[in-house]
């Protein structure tokens, strides 16, 4: 299991209800677990926070960590076409949608952004139960 | 502890007889003297003083309501109508004790429904999630409306106390929306009110379809919060549903950024409703418990249900809408608009709480309190309104929890800061608040709405005497013993 | 903010009625789907008879706005605790809401009393250790009948129901332990205490606790499996709550049922040709969160016709016996009842099922009194009737 903290600001908690959903799902315990970096989030036209991997766990920070592994910068609206499969990821960085900075040429980077990030966010987006007391029966 | 106000009505009548008259009247399982039973009716949800109601009645049907307002008249006691207890204004505290009258639980029929004519015909205690289940399952092209509140509330309150549901930027306030009364007066006289009132008998189903053309008596029962007749049937109309639904968010980066949008939105007749929150109200709905507002979070957010009867037309709604905030960010806001059910996906489910009913903002329920000052707006003063209230909120260390709406086609707006509070702590601290919020927001020309007595009394000394005298001279009229809810607009 | 007195042992629910609750009335109705779902307030009205009703006379009796009287009685105990009002409120206080009408039981108890007849369910226990009033059995018989040894992995907890009026259920219970070769054994019980709990009398709660986890503890066993709702609940949650520590496993019949079929050690092999609905008891349903297991192994049983009533699961219609309901209110627990029966008859059921012994024994009680035709079975009886295969 991945531990999430629970964030008070609006872009750290849609972060982790992202994340909260898979923090059980072995795929993404693969690729959260133990990746051990900062990577700087920053939905337009929000703030930027910063994701902070370190082992088993996730938290979030309100501002921009100097020198993180990774630096996203994505609008809103660009996020949601990715996220509901309107937009392929690659072609976002193509066209200068998404900028992403300290990528490189590091294939287990990449591909941990992406399971971590892009499908977290499209398995969310595209959950067709949209049942709140169905899906949160323990929580108020 | 309760106070208890008399007017010395027990003096001409006893208690004990009181009761027994209401026994033959409801049946003795309708009627109860019990402390334990009369308590949860002395109070609500608010900072108005408590009060014992002497009675509570549940009645059945309009008989025995004529028969009960002939005798409460005879003697002089206080009738106080009952549905849900839910108005955020005290409005069912007996504040002179008598008979609370609950309709909510079993005058609660939803009596007619004219699917061509676009009307339901109920009986005061159907709620919003009653009338909207049976509209669902029987009569699916129709939609009433419902607003951010418990799905347990009354539908007619709603309508008679100009209340706003989530169609208030198509049709404005609810008592708009009421095709026809039937009301019970002073002298146990029953008079129907619209296009209901040909006959001298029970009005045929399908006669309630309009409020207009004959003189509109109406008024004397919208907004006089239950002091001038017992309303026993409401007809309010229904809108088609449209089949195209794309809910939006807007989010808004300055202060004053609402405002403008608002009025433009407003007018531009493409939304069915603006429900804005101040940015804490929406951390809140989604989860988190005793938000804060942090630097780059946007200040105010603004949920738009938006409905079509085509792809087309959805289309055309969106592009203007998009028109209008370019046009705005042009002129040097910054608002940005996101699908809102897309948005609720990612940032919260709880979110969609407010869209559809159950539409409560369910983190205004945590606690023991709720209150507002609740108004009618001009529009044209929001920016100030927000501005204002923001450094009152700063000054008392409260977060701001202000909600706002565009109402009637931008015809006029709804200001409503909103409070949640611990009943038996924080209630003199939020009360301080509030009255210094009512106080700058009435200076600038709001109208509180199911406006507490307290609130009432600062309100005469700005309206102009003679609606003082000419409301006065009606409500003697229409209730020479002063019968019907004593106490409020401190008659 | 008052004072509550230490000793009362649900003190800090009691406190939150003072800061929770605005009275918003959601818990009135199933929430979504609009339902009538709480039987006092459908059948008495008032305010008081709900639980925003029960949450303000908690205020009310504590600031000293309401004096105890006789008059508070019918408010406070003529209620199921079926929770069918913490599954619809949405506010914080939600999951305590049945807790906090318990506490002002407990309160009242100390006052004015419980509700009339309530008192005999103590009462009997301190004679027989049941509410019942038998002569209480240590299940040595039993144990001897069934040729069970002193110490096994697991315990069947019967209970007071299934082991004075329901034995059908105990004995299709021990039937099906022994077929499925369970290394289990039983304990001479006390009362699990669910019904002084219901009812606010708490006087021997702590002491049949203990002693009932000292019987188990005696006999070595890791496990309990119980096929009474209100047993499970009390011994999941409540035995902690009430400081008992156990150290063993909770299980119901059912999850037992459900684990044997999903590991392939047990088929159902002969058909139950019957169409059947099902009732959630509100101790395993909305108290416990077990909705799903039940309806997996009815519908895996041949020629079962498994229909739903229209309120299911948490939106279940309370059976109308628990929380003391049962003997303070007798004729209204069959009112109650009825409503269900007349819902299930609504699905073309010729069987009405559950899986608590109260829950048959009103339903049963109920189908008798009005005329119904109707079979009432717990979901252990109907195994009992059919054949089961043991693979491995």
């Amino acid at each position: 299991m991945i531990n999430i903290e629970f964030p008070d600001d609006l872009i750290s908690l849609s972060l982790y209800n992202v994340f909260n959903s898979r923090k059980d799902d072995k795929k993404f315990i693969k690729y959260a677990k133990d990746w051990n970096a900062k990577i700087v989030l920053h939905i337009e036209p929000f703030y930027p926070v910063t994701v902070i991997f370190d082992g088993s766990n996730i938290n979030f920070e309100r501002k921009e960590y100097p020198n993180p592994d990774m630096k996203v910068k994505i609008h809103i609206n660009t996020m949601l076409d990715i996220a509901n499969d309107r937009l392929n990821p690659f072609f976002a960085i193509e066209e200068g949608h998404m900028e992403i900075e300290g990528l490189g040429e590091d294939s287990g980077k990449i591909m941990r952004f992406y399971n971590i990030f892009v499908v977290s966010m499209q398995m969310v987006a595209q959950e067709p139960n949209v049942n709140y007391y169905e899906i949160n029966k323990n929580t108020r | 502890m309760t106070a208890i106000k008399q007017r010395n009505v027990f003096e001409k009548i006893s208690k004990d007889k009181v009761y027994s008259k209401l026994v033959e009247i409801f049946g003795s399982d309708y009627v109860t003297d019990k402390k334990v039973d009369l308590y949860p009716y002395s109070q609500d949800m608010t900072e108005n003083k408590p009060h014992m109601p002497d009675f509570v009645v549940i009645p059945e049907n309009k008989e025995q309501l004529i028969e009960l307002v002939k005798f409460c008249n005879e003697y002089s006691i206080p009738i106080v109508p009952y549905t849900t207890g839910n108005n955020v204004g005290g409005l069912t505290i007996p504040d002179y004790g008598g008979i609370v009258v609950d309709f909510g639980k079993k005058m609660n029929k939803i009596l007619h429904i004219n699917e061509n004519m676009m009307f339901a015909l109920l009986e005061p205690g159907v709620t919003f999630g009653q009338l909207k289940k049976h509209l669902d399952e029987n009569f699916p092209s129709l939609r009433y409306s419902f607003p951010n509140a418990p799905p347990y509330s009354g539908v007619v309150g709603n309508a008679l106390l100009s209340g706003m549901t989530n169609l208030g930027a198509k049709i404005g306030s609810m008592a708009d929306s009421i095709n026809g009364l039937e009301v019970i007066t002073f002298d146990g006289s029953v008079a129907r009110i619209g296009s209901c009132f040909y006959g001298n008998e029970k009005a045929e189903d399908d006669s309630w379809w309009c409020r207009y053309p004959m003189p509109d008596l109406m008024g004397l029962f919208v907004n006089f919060q239950g002091m001038t007749g017992l309303v026993t049937k409401c007809a309010v109309q229904l809108w088609p549903k449209e089949p195209i639904e794309k809910p939006q968010l807007v989010v808004f980066f300055g202060l004053t950024d609402l405002g403008p949008f608002l009025r433009e939105v407003g007018r531009a007749d493409i939304v069915n409703d603006v429900a804005a929150f101040s940015v804490e109200v929406a951390k809140m709905e989604v989860g988190i418990p005793e938000p804060v507002r942090y630097p780059g979070e946007p200040l105010y957010t603004a949920v738009m249900p938006i409905s079509a009867k085509t792809e087309n037309q959805m289309n055309a709604k969106l592009e203007i809408l998009n028109g209008i905030i370019e046009k705005l960010n042009k002129e040097g806001t910054d608002i940005h608009l996101i699908d809102y059910n897309e948005f609720a996906k990612l940032f919260g489910l709880k979110a969609l709480n407010i869209y559809n009913l159950p539409s409560q903002i369910l983190s205004l329920h945590e606690y023991s309190g709720l209150t507002w000052f609740g108004a009618y707006a001009p529009s044209h003063i929001f920016e100030e309104l927000i501005e204002k209230t923001d450094e009152l909120y700063r000054k008392h260390g409260v977060p701001p929890f202000n909600y706002l709406k565009i109402m009637k086609g931008g015809h006029y707006g709804i200001f409503r800061p909103i409070f949640r509070f611990k009943k038996f702590t924080d209630q003199e601290k939020i009360f301080k608040l509030l009255e210094e919020i009512a106080d700058v927001c009435i200076d600038l020309g709001c109208i509180p709405y199911k406006t507490p007595s307290w609130l009432t009394a600062k309100l005469r000394k700005k309206i102009n005497p003679g609606w003082i005298s000419l409301f006065e001279k009606i409500k003697h009229c229409m209730d020479p013993n002063n019968i019907f809810n004593p106490g409020r607009w401190n008659t | 903010m008052v004072e509550i007195d230490e000793n009362i042992f649900g003190k800090e629910v009691l406190e939150m009625a003072f800061d929770r609750c605005i009275k918003c009335s959601t818990c009135k109705y199933s929430y979504k789907d609009f339902e009538k779902m709480c039987p006092s307030g459908e059948k008495f009205l008032f305010e008081s008879y709900w639980a925003s009703g029960r949450i303000r006379i908690i205020r009310g009796v504590l600031n000293g706005d309401l004096e105890w009287t006789k008059d508070l009685i019918d408010p406070i105990f003529a209620c199921t605790t079926c929770g069918a009002c913490m599954d619809a409120c949405q506010a914080p206080h939600a999951d305590y809401i049945v807790e906090m009408i318990e506490a002002l039981r407990e309160l009242a108890v100390k006052n004015i009393g419980p509700a009339e007849n309530q008192e005999f369910l103590v009462t009997r226990c301190e004679d027989s250790c049941n509410p019942y009033g038998d002569p209480n059995s240590d299940n040595a018989d039993l144990k001897k009948e069934y040729d069970l040894p002193d110490k096994a992995e697991w315990v069947y907890f019967i209970g007071c129901t299934s082991n004075y009026r329901q034995k059908s259920i105990r004995d299709s219970t021990l039937r099906f332990l022994k077929k499925v070769g369970i290394d289990f054994t039983l304990i001479d019980e006390h009362c699990c205490t669910s019904p002084m709990i219901r009812t606010g009398q708490l006087s021997i709660v702590d002491e049949y606790m203990k002693y009932n986890a000292d019987q188990i503890k005696k006999t070595g066993a890791t496990k309990v499996i119980t096929s009474c709702a209100g047993c499970y609940k009390t011994l999941a949650k409540d035995f902690e709550r009430f400081g008992t520590n156990i150290e063993f496993e909770i299980y119901h019949s059912l999850e037992l049922v459900k684990n044997l079929l999903d590991e392939k050690k047990i088929e159902f092999k002969s058909e139950y040709n019957k169409t059947v609905t099902y009732h959630d008891p509100c101790h395993l349903g909305r108290h416990m969160g077990i909705y799903e297991l039940p309806r997996a192994i009815y519908k895996q049983i041949p020629g079962l016709n498994f229909v739903e009533m229209k309120r299911n699961r948490n939106f279940a219609w309370c059976c109308g016996a628990g929380g003391g309901v049962k003997i303070g209110y007798p004729d209204w627990a069959l009112e109650i009842s009825k409503e269900r029966i007349e819902e299930a008859k609504e699905t073309g059921a010729t069987v009405i099922t559950s899986t608590c012994p109260f829950c048959k024994t009103n339903l049963f009680d109920s189908a008798a009194h009005y005329n119904f035709d109707f079979e009432v079975l717990d979901l252990m009886e109907i195994l009992d009737q059919i054949e089961i295969n043991i693979l491995n």
